[in-house]
């Protein structure tokens, strides 16, 4: 029975432990990030977009990333006329919570606003936006544990090896689902995106401004990045790729060097 | 049923005026009545949908002469449209009808928020009631199910597209959902797949049928004489007249049974000609049908070398799928990249074009030249757009303007998703750190070996516990220091109770019991001269003879009377402290080697 109990904490303590592992800038006390929070909303009321983007830009600086604060930084960005930067502060919400369809109505709007292409997600797509990169790699450990602990319990208790076989199934499962999601994420952060962030730029041949010209990005648009040289980024848009400098646009994914402005 | 118009037309307007006082953006209104043909023992139900309208109250039909009214219920949906929540409320009224006739019901306007909605008016036909039309009881199968073919023309061209359309109408006689389209022709006729276009009812002489309508898009493929001659099969639902079964079982697997019947309908006759050779323009590629076509051609002032992109965009009805690149003279001014088809949908196909000028002497991209037959006029018609006056300069580095390309995906995102942006967010309920998706890996953390650690030691514990059940002598080896570290703690019991008999008897149960497992005897097996011919060869000498003795006073005391003497507490601690170091010894040695 102490082992038992020893593996159930363990269980515990793992499951709870993906919310609380990986890279996490400190955390002031519980009031300070919620009154920030209040102020902003609170200029942006006001439309006072200059102290509201101040706020919470600050707020994610101190690491309180989150979701919410991405999508009212783009609300507060697409009020100051900053469309490209909306854009890609609603892509960021986004990507923290895929299936929120404030963030995704919004910058819909914005990028019909410019006129930029956004990306047209396929079935697979579809299938791994369920959930975000976080919550695919909690279901994957969900199902390792729960697989292991059902061996474990086959193991030590002859009378639950009745029980165990939909169990392990259940839990295989889950990993292979898990598995899925993740695996999209991990992939999809691999080859990032980049959103075009003032004006409308051209892509062209070569990395060096003397190249020939060969597409153009409205602001705000949503590209893939394929490879960089120097000042350059190879980016793709609509099966076109094309280079451009790496100033004009900025990576979707935040928490990459230069990722954060 | 003027005056029942009118009553409605106010109660209308009423709502609109309620509707005002909301602030929100009203998109549709929508006004239908399902089904719309009925006998007068029947009823209908109107539906009135506002759709991205504030929730508005449950409303309050006036008397309507002709119909009694009869509020339903509401339903609300809720629809992901381009990312764009679409909000859709309905009230559902019931229609009695009071009287036979025809009845127009609109066209009404109605206001919310200070816009207007025009919506269509809705007829609606009440027959008398089946028996008082004189009955369908001596009605034969022909007359009950029946199917017709519709066609726009008889007389086609050759690649022309057109649609085929087929109602079944059917009344007195229920039909399960599957059909079947048969005796298609395969030759000279190219068909799709058939849709249903969904129901409707229709009075025919007097007699009220349920239709259900196909359609078909075909092309001309041959040139001849063709005979569509459709047959419809169709499942009539028909009640079981009694069951098979004694027991009563075929309740379980309903009460109606499914007879097919094939349903003919009344044959067309198709002729298809082919293209007419006279009048056929040379640049005529095989598009049939009507189309138009769109050109852009972007930028215009461009400095040699530059790119100028034309889109190309053909729009219509007809066979699209055979359709290219419209012929454009370019000559060996502009070099020239391979047209690329970047859109299609069903009605619409994109081109785009790159070409680069190669001198500066140029002026105008010359004219794109589209020519396609049109069935209808039974004519050729050639579309041309152009030429596009163009600005060539030599040299320098004036900025080339390209323009962002028109694909299907910018297209459907360009559709009105809304005025404005969805409001901002609450504060998250805690501020817990957030997780940087990509620093996480899978196994962050040694804590996830933990349990694939205790499953192999569990594995490894069982099998040990498997091996010592199959074993004997293997268990009794594993057992025989647990047995002799009880028999050294009675003897440290006795030690301290000053009780030499129980002390000696305890040392001896000591060796006893693990000589015992240890060469897989019983107890009452073991004796001094055998302990010591098991272990003493492997000790040293003086511990051989010492250990004799104390085996020797171990066999004395427990066979001897109690003693009132004082015992020597210094020579039994030796004894039990000599006993334990033997015990290890005896670890250390096989029994085997004995």
């Amino acid at each position: 029975m102490r082992v038992m109990r020893c593996f159930l904490f363990a269980l515990l303590l793992a499951v709870g432990f993906p919310a609380v592992s990986g890279h996490a800038h400190a955390a002031g006390p519980e009031a300070e990030p919620a009154a920030l929070f209040e102020k902003a909303h609170a200029a942006y009321v006001a439309a006072d977009y200059a102290t509201a983007e101040h706020v919470y830009r600050t707020l994610i600086a101190q690491g309180h990333a989150t979701s919410e604060v991405w999508y009212n930084l783009g609300n507060t960005l697409f009020h100051a006329g900053r469309l490209g930067e909306a854009i890609l502060h609603y892509r960021r919400a986004w990507l923290l919570a895929p299936r929120d369809a404030d963030s995704l109505a919004n910058l819909n709007l914005a990028a019909q606003r410019t006129g930029a292409t956004l990306p047209e997600p396929g079935w697979w797509s579809r299938y791994a936006h369920e959930a975000s990169a976080s919550e695919w790699r909690i279901i994957l450990l969900t199902g390792y544990w729960i697989l292991l602990a059902a061996a474990l319990l086959a193991v030590i208790a002859p009378g639950f090896r009745r029980f165990a076989r939909p169990v392990i199934l259940a839990a295989l499962f889950t990993i292979v689902l898990g598995a899925a999601g993740w695996s999209y994420w991990h992939a999809w952060l691999r080859q990032p995106e980049a959103v075009v962030l003032h004006g409308e730029q051209t892509a062209r041949y070569e990395p060096r401004t003397s190249a020939t010209p060969y597409f153009s990005l409205p602001e705000g648009s949503i590209v893939r990045i394929e490879d960089t040289f120097d000042a350059w980024m190879k980016v793709a848009a609509g099966g076109k790729s094309g280079w451009i400098e790496r100033s004009a646009i900025e990576p979707v994914y935040p928490w990459q060097p230069g990722g954060m402005r | 049923m003027q005056v029942a118009i009118e009553n409605l037309r106010r109660w209308l307007t009423t709502l609109a005026v309620a509707f005002a006082a909301f602030s929100a953006t009203a998109q549709q209104v929508m006004l239908d009545v399902q089904p719309r043909t009925m006998r007068l023992n029947e009823t209908a139900v109107m539906k009135l949908s506002f759709v991205d309208v504030p929730m508005p109250q449950a409303p309050a039909l006036p008397e309507i002469p002709g119909f009694q009214v009869h509020f339903v219920g509401q339903e609300t949906q809720f629809q992901m449209i381009n990312g764009r929540q679409q909000h859709r409320l309905s009230y559902n009224f019931r229609l009695q009808p009071l009287a036979t006739g025809q009845f127009r019901l609109g066209p009404f306007t109605l206001t919310v928020n200070g816009q207007n909605f025009d919506l269509e008016p809705v007829m609606v036909e009440v027959l008398p009631p089946a028996n008082a039309a004189g009955g369908d009881g001596q009605a034969t199968i022909d007359e009950l199910v029946f199917a017709r073919l519709n066609l726009p023309r008889t007389e086609l061209y050759l690649q022309e597209r057109f649609d085929v359309e087929l109602s079944l109408y059917y009344r007195g006689v229920q039909l399960d959902r599957t059909i079947q389209l048969q005796n298609l022709p395969s030759t000279g006729l190219n068909l799709d797949e058939f849709q249903e276009l969904g129901g409707s009812r229709e009075n025919i002489n007097g007699e009220l049928y349920d239709v259900r309508r196909f359609r078909m898009r075909a092309t001309a493929m041959t040139a001849g004489t063709f005979t569509l001659d459709p047959m419809v099969r169709v499942h009539v639902l028909v009640r079981r007249e009694q069951s098979r079964d004694p027991f009563g079982f075929d309740a379980f697997f309903g009460r109606y049974e499914a007879q097919p019947l094939v349903v003919p309908a009344e044959p067309l006759a198709v002729n298809i000609r082919p293209l007419p050779a006279d009048g056929r323009p040379g640049n005529f590629s095989g598009a049939v049908g009507q189309f138009t076509m769109d050109l852009q051609v972007q930028p215009t002032e461009v400095t040699v070398g530059d790119p100028i992109t034309l889109t190309v965009t053909i729009t219509g009805r007809g066979n699209l799928e055979t359709i290219a690149m419209p012929a454009i003279e370019l000559g060996d001014d502009f070099r020239r990249y391979d047209p690329k088809l970047i859109a299609s949908g069903p009605q619409q196909k994109v081109f785009e074009q790159v070409v680069l000028p190669r001198t500066d002497q140029l002026s105008a991209v010359p004219p794109v030249t589209f020519t396609y037959f049109d069935p209808q006029q039974a004519a050729y018609q050639t579309i041309v757009r152009g030429p596009f006056p163009l600005l060539v300069k030599t040299g320098g580095a004036t900025q080339p303007h390209l323009f962002q390309t028109p694909t299907v995906a910018s297209s459907s995102i360009r559709q009105p998703l809304g005025i404005d942006i969805i409001g901002p967010k609450r504060a998250p309920e805690s501020w817990t750190p957030v997780i940087e998706p990509g620093r996480a890996t899978a196994w962050p953390s040694p804590l996830h070996l933990a349990p694939v650690a205790a499953l192999m030691v569990a594995l490894a514990v069982q099998r040990r516990r498997d091996a010592l059940d199959r074993d004997v002598s293997r268990r009794r080896r594993a057992l025989a220091p647990r047995s002799a570290r009880a028999a050294i703690r009675e003897a440290e019991a006795a030690l301290a109770a000053s009780d030499p008999h129980a002390f000696y008897a305890a040392l001896w149960r000591a060796f006893a019991d693990y000589t015992a497992h240890r060469a897989n005897l019983e107890a009452g097996e073991v004796s001094p001269e055998l302990i010591l011919r098991t272990f003493a060869p492997a000790l040293p000498t003086g511990d051989r003879d010492e250990l004799g003795v104390l085996l020797a006073v171990c066999d004395e005391t427990r066979f001897a009377a109690r003693s009132s003497d004082h015992p020597d507490a210094a020579r039994l601690k030796r004894h039990l402290q000599r006993t334990q170091e033997w015990l290890r010894a005896f670890e250390r040695i096989s029994v085997s080697c004995v």
